[in-house]
């Protein structure tokens, strides 16, 4: 491929936006528009893929000259970067072909895919930036499509609220990435990621301050510990918005940036101990308050949260390869979750509570068919590629536990998280197509009126159910996909064989992983699989177990704790600052005081203006006096009158 | 330095009368003072070696302008309530003072000039005839100074018609 | 002596002030005004005599200010039969509508 086609890959999607934002056509051709940009640049991406690594500067964006500072809008594909786009560009397309179906019926349907594809521009300006400068531009325009989509019904206020919640604790994030970016400035006077990774010494003290700043803009996009609060209601948007953006691409990105910066996580090895800790606890809670849901697309959300932790274990644990492995199979099958979730919400009318729900399994069974593959893959089934990729975290957290405590820890939490993971995905799938005696959804209709889903959706979702299933096993066949992606870590990683324990890690883990998700999964089967297992839970909901239900299922409180600490005082302190500057101040001290000055001023410049004929004359012969005065004194007529 | 009496009297008598003019309360009053003091000013005049001034000054000042004063006083007809109210006194007394000062100034610096001191020099007949009388002064008004005179009899045209319409009781 | 013309004149221009400044009778006013030109007149009359060699200028002069006293004297008395008719009062201190 020649090095001047890259720049099409970003450039068709942003076509796409511009004709959909700006000429609104109607739906066919929207539709048309809209899915032709990412098909293409899929096309091209697998052509990028054989030929990386390819690079190619497109034009030369900032210069400043006095500081030496040169950022190009340069696009580099290395191997790395064509897995993630392979990733994006294939499981965007096929969510854009699904879209076509779901949002058929809204009248916003031009812009909702103006907006999807913006937002595959600026994930595939984030991509294949060739520097940290350019993958920001494309975290922030990532963020921006986040917040549009989210908050696309905006009519509802609750829609636009969350668009907002969203928008605000990324850029908390943000804030930290930029000031990350600040420091690597600092570092290496570059900020291109071939030129920095290649430099030798990196002081670890600037490492760690880096990689802690940026690690803290990933939070922020990739919803962890304490910036997740955004993910679980981001599912106010439409779901192939929360299938593309909040499980397959954009909350990747986070850790597709620490896998680009690995050179300088590697030097930082303080903050990699941080890093698994938080993934960890993260992906404990997510999975902890993902076992209380009860809205479909809410359990699918928390679940993300907590496969994101996952990928940043591993990414911790300094075997990359492993985390992007995570996010490639997460990919597929949450995407696979999610558009299924959208076929039942939308075969059920907007019904989301899965209480509502059961017995879809006979009525439709090829979507149940791909929702259990998928959700056998987020369980971690043996076979599945969720299977693969989680075993591969695990077995590297493992590995480093032997010499850190705080991996240790991290992976006991990660393995329970495992289980707990098949318990919800397990529960989740009984209760929504499982029969249920004498209660089915949808059972007061007969099986023909429910809508049922179309081609469009069904195909994508079986593309994705086959890549769940099959994916796992043929990447890690011959380790091919540690062989793929060695060249970008510098090193070609093969997993040691023997962990501090003495034990082979790797089968270790691998019977680990299988007790988890049979634990798991048997468990909630048994509670959930029949009516008097689903009884008693009830009755454990509402009687002893009531108070910590209640905890758990208002997810510990957290958006109440940051309302009280964060958001409160925020809010005092703008209206303070309203009150105090704004108000009083402004209004009241400078412009209202100065117009009553001036007032003032001229009430008393006035007083000379009596009115009275005798006050001015009397004024007039005191001017005269003076300057006869004057004329006396300086001529000092005294002695000419008086020679003394 | 020896002062002329009659200069003396004639001076004393227009100061005296000045003065009882500007603090009569009647309007009457004052006009009369007004006449006093200017027939003194006439006799300075005459002193001055001015008899063709003193004459018109009697005729204009006294003759018309005094005249013209006490026909409006009659014509307002003020009752003594409606005459105006004096100045509070110290006000007025600040105002003496303001004046007085001015006075002081006022002739100190005139005194700065030397030729003050000196008397008005001798009148030589082959020079100067007829100083101040009618015929040389006449001579000069219609030919040195043909313009002023001229411009003079406008600016009593104009007075006219001012006087005419702003006294009128509709335009 | 020529200073004690001028001393006179000075006095006649004072006290004439002195009447324009302190009175609020619009009509002994304008009767000041009339007594302090006249102190300019004798001022003017005793220049001219000292120097004879000016020849009638200064009568002539003196003799113009007539001229214009005549003629504001009358227009003042117009104006204040006009501001008589409107306010009916020749107080100064009622005709005060300029105050600012």
């Amino acid at each position: 491929m020649s090095s001047f086609m890259l720049w099409l890959i970003p450039v068709l999607p942003l076509a796409g936006f511009l004709v959909n934002g700006i000429l609104r056509p109607p739906k066919m051709v929207a539709a048309l528009v809209g899915c032709a940009g990412p098909i293409v640049s899929f096309v091209l991406s697998l052509i990028a893929f054989q030929a990386a690594p390819v690079e190619q500067n497109v034009f030369g964006w900032i210069t400043v000259v006095g500081e030496k500072l040169h950022i190009p809008f340069g696009l580099r594909v290395d191997q790395l970067a064509a897995v993630m786009l392979l990733v994006v560009t294939g499981v965007g397309s096929l969510i854009h072909i699904y879209s076509v179906s779901y949002m058929n019926d809204d009248e916003g349907f031009a812009r909702f895919f103006a907006y999807l594809n913006l937002f595959m521009f600026s994930m595939l300006v984030l991509v294949m930036g060739d520097s940290v400068a350019l993958m920001f531009l494309g975290w922030e325009g990532v963020g921006l499509c986040s917040y549009l989509l989210i908050g696309f019904w905006y009519k509802d206020l609750k829609n636009a609220d969350a668009g907002k919640k969203a928008f605000i604790t990324n850029r908390i994030g943000d804030f930290g990435f930029i000031l990350g970016i600040f420091c690597l400035w600092q570092m290496f006077h570059t900020l291109d990621f071939k030129e920095m990774s290649g430099h030798h010494a990196i002081d670890e003290k600037w490492a760690t301050a880096a990689a802690f700043l940026l690690f803290v803009g990933a939070c922020g996009k990739s919803a962890q510990i304490p910036l997740y609060v955004w993910l679980p209601d981001a599912m106010a948007g439409p779901t192939p918005v929360s299938a593309l953006i909040h499980a397959a691409t954009m909350v990747t990105a986070g850790v597709y940036m620490m896998a680009r910066m690995n050179f300088l996580y590697v030097a930082a090895p303080g903050v990699l101990e941080l890093v698994v800790l938080i993934a960890a606890l993260t992906a404990f809670m997510a999975g902890v308050i993902a076992v209380a849901q009860n809205d479909i697309k809410k359990v699918l959300a928390y679940s993300t949260v907590s496969q994101l932790g996952f990928m940043f274990a591993g990414i911790a644990a300094a075997d990359f390869t492993a985390g992007i492995f995570h996010v490639v199979t997460h990919a597929f099958f949450k995407a696979l979750l999610f558009l299924g979730a959208g076929a039942v919400i939308h075969t059920l009318h907007g019904e989301q509570d899965i209480r509502k729900m059961g017995g879809l399994g006979r009525k439709l069974p090829a979507l149940t068919a791909v929702f259990v593959i998928g959700g056998l893959a987020l369980a971690g089934m043996p076979g599945t590629s969720g299977f693969f990729s989680k075993d591969a975290i695990l077995a590297a957290v493992y590995l480093k536990s032997g010499i850190y405590m705080s991996f240790a820890a991290a992976w006991t939490l990660l393995v329970v998280t495992a289980s707990l993971t098949a318990f919800y995905t397990t529960r989740l799938v009984l209760l929504v197509f499982l029969d249920r005696e004498g209660h089915d959804a949808g059972h007061e209709e007969a099986p023909h009126e429910l809508h049922k889903p179309g081609l469009l959706m069904m195909g994508p979702l079986a593309v994705l159910a086959v890549l769940s299933l099959a994916a796992g096993v043929w990447l890690n066949a011959d380790h091919r996909f540690e062989k793929f992606l060695g060249p970008v870590w510098g090193h070609e990683e093969v997993h040691p064989a023997h962990g501090g324990h003495g034990l082979d890690a790797h089968t270790v883990n691998v019977y680990v992983s299988i007790g988890a998700f049979v634990l798991g999964a048997g468990l909630s089967a048994v509670l959930y699989a029949r009516s008097h297992g689903r009884e008693a839970v009830q009755r454990w909901v509402e009687g002893p177990m009531k108070g910590l239900h209640r905890l758990v299922s208002n997810k510990f409180y957290v958006d109440e704790i940051y309302e009280v600490l964060v958001i409160a005082p925020v809010r005092m302190g703008a209206t303070v600052a309203w009150f105090l500057i704004d108000r009083i101040l402004i209004d009241a001290i400078l412009v209202n005081g100065t117009g009553r000055l001036v007032y003032a001023l001229g009430g008393i410049v006035r007083r000379p203006h009596t009115g009275s004929i005798n006050v001015g004359a009397v004024s007039f012969v005191l001017g005269v006096l003076a300057v006869l005065s004057y004329l006396a004194i300086h001529f000092e007529a005294w002695k000419i009158a008086f020679p003394f | 330095m020896a002062i002329d009496p009659v200069f003396a009297a004639a001076a004393g008598v227009s100061v005296v009368a000045g003065i009882a003019m500007v603090t009569r309360r009647n309007p009457v009053y004052s006009a009369i003072m007004m006449l006093v003091c200017f027939l003194a000013l006439a006799v300075v005049y005459l002193k001055l070696d001015a008899p063709f001034l003193a004459a018109m000054h009697v005729l204009v000042y006294t003759g018309a302008i005094l005249v013209l004063f006490l026909f409006v006083i009659m014509l307002l007809n003020l009752k003594p309530e409606e005459m105006g109210a004096e100045l509070p006194l110290p006000a007025r007394g600040l105002i003496a003072l303001l004046c007085a000062g001015m006075f002081g100034l006022v002739v100190l610096v005139l005194m700065s000039d030397p030729s003050i001191h000196e008397p008005l020099p001798k009148m030589d007949p082959r020079l100067l005839a007829d100083f101040g009388g009618i015929e040389r002064t006449g001579h000069s008004l219609f030919n040195e100074y043909g313009l002023p005179f001229e411009l003079i009899s406008v600016l009593i045209l104009v007075a006219i018609f001012g006087g005419v319409v702003l006294a009128k009781k509709k335009l | 002596m020529m200073g004690h013309y001028l001393v006179l004149s000075a006095a006649m221009f004072s006290i004439g002030a002195y009447g324009v400044l302190a009175r609020r009778n619009l009509l002994i006013i304008l009767m000041s005004i009339e007594l302090m030109l006249n102190g300019v007149n004798i001022a003017l009359l005793a220049f001219a005599r000292m120097h004879p060699e000016t020849g009638t200028r200064g009568h002539v002069f003196v003799l113009m200010v007539m001229g214009v006293a005549a003629a504001e004297v009358s227009v003042g008395l117009a104006l204040l039969i006009a501001v008589f008719r409107n306010r009916q009062t020749v107080d100064t201190g009622d005709l005060k509508s300029l105050k600012g």
